[in-house]
């Protein structure tokens, strides 16, 4: 954990206070009870990102990883040191776990490149496709998808 | 070769007639005069998949391959026996290369995921963006991203 175990905990009192929380609040309590700290902090860092959203100061250094329950969906990514979302960020189904939405942001934060699913399907077809689209686009880059 | 020569010709005399292959019938040509027939094939079923598409007759079946032309567009897919897209397709950029767009279609030629560039950037840049992207779905499908493209 790149935050402390207080530190994450100060963040979820926060968000609750802040109404932010309802879809995070259950899974962060239930990864802390598991004794799985590493999604622990990753859900608070969820919150914070919440914060940021909403203009809510936080004083802790946030960079890193982060899960964000909303509307059905499972958000995972990594904050910068500014709380905003750089890289990669994944959008599933937060029951069937299917990918919803991949976005591939450039180091300004803008969105580069953006993969979204188009119809409804379940999550063997969804990774079958996911795996075909990932092989082509290796193949398009010289890259040899075959192991 | 899926198609015969002769067919290949037929389709690009007709395409030509029809005023469908500006940008098509010089890279057929090339590839002809290369005797790079498989892109020649696939030229021509990508003339022929444009034909079929605007309700023009042609007597070919256009299962297989393609590509297709336009001004500042290169579309490479694959079509079925009732002219859909199946499986992946790609749109690139003609002048740069880079990948535009993508689709990948089920056996119905129904789109299942696509995937889109927002903005603009170097050959560099979207490689490594691709690169990324391709790198975070293995992740998310519990692989490995493969050994060349983390160097």
């Amino acid at each position: 954990m790149s935050m402390t175990k207080k530190q994450c905990k100060e963040i979820l009192r926060q968000a609750k206070e802040a109404d932010a929380c309802s879809s995070n609040y259950k899974p962060a309590k239930k990864a802390y009870k598991a004794g799985d700290y590493e999604t622990f902090e990753q859900i608070c860092r969820g919150n914070i990102s919440w914060f940021d959203d909403h203009s809510i100061e936080f004083p802790t250094s946030v960079a890193g990883e982060y899960i964000y329950y909303y509307g059905g969906f499972k958000i995972k990514g990594v904050l910068n040191q500014h709380a905003e979302p750089a890289d990669i960020i994944i959008r599933t189904d937060d029951e069937s776990e299917v990918v919803a939405e991949i976005e591939v942001k450039d180091s300004l934060g803008v969105t580069y490149y953006k993969v979204d699913r188009q119809r409804d399907f379940n999550l063997e077809e969804s990774n079958t496709n996911l795996k075909k689209l990932a092989d082509a686009i290796y193949k398009h880059l010289g890259i040899d998808p075959t192991p | 070769m899926g198609m015969t020569k002769t067919q290949c010709i037929h389709i690009l005399v007709k395409a030509k007639e029809h005023q469908a292959c500006f940008n098509n019938y010089e890279p057929a040509v090339a590839a002809f005069e290369e005797k790079d027939y498989g892109t020649f094939e696939k030229i021509c079923r990508g003339n022929l998949t444009w034909l079929q598409r605007r309700g023009i007759p042609t007597p070919f079946s256009p299962t297989g391959p393609y590509v297709l032309y336009s001004d500042n567009e290169v579309h490479r897919g694959e079509v079925n026996d009732e002219h859909m897209d199946v499986g992946i397709k790609m749109i690139l950029n003609k002048r740069t290369g880079l990948v535009e767009s993508m689709y990948i279609f089920n056996n119905q030629g129904e789109p299942i995921y696509s995937l889109k560039k927002c903005r603009s950037g170097s050959a560099t840049e979207a490689y490594e963006h691709l690169v990324k992207l391709t790198d975070a779905l293995h992740l998310q499908l519990g692989l490995q991203p493969l050994p060349s493209a983390q160097e």
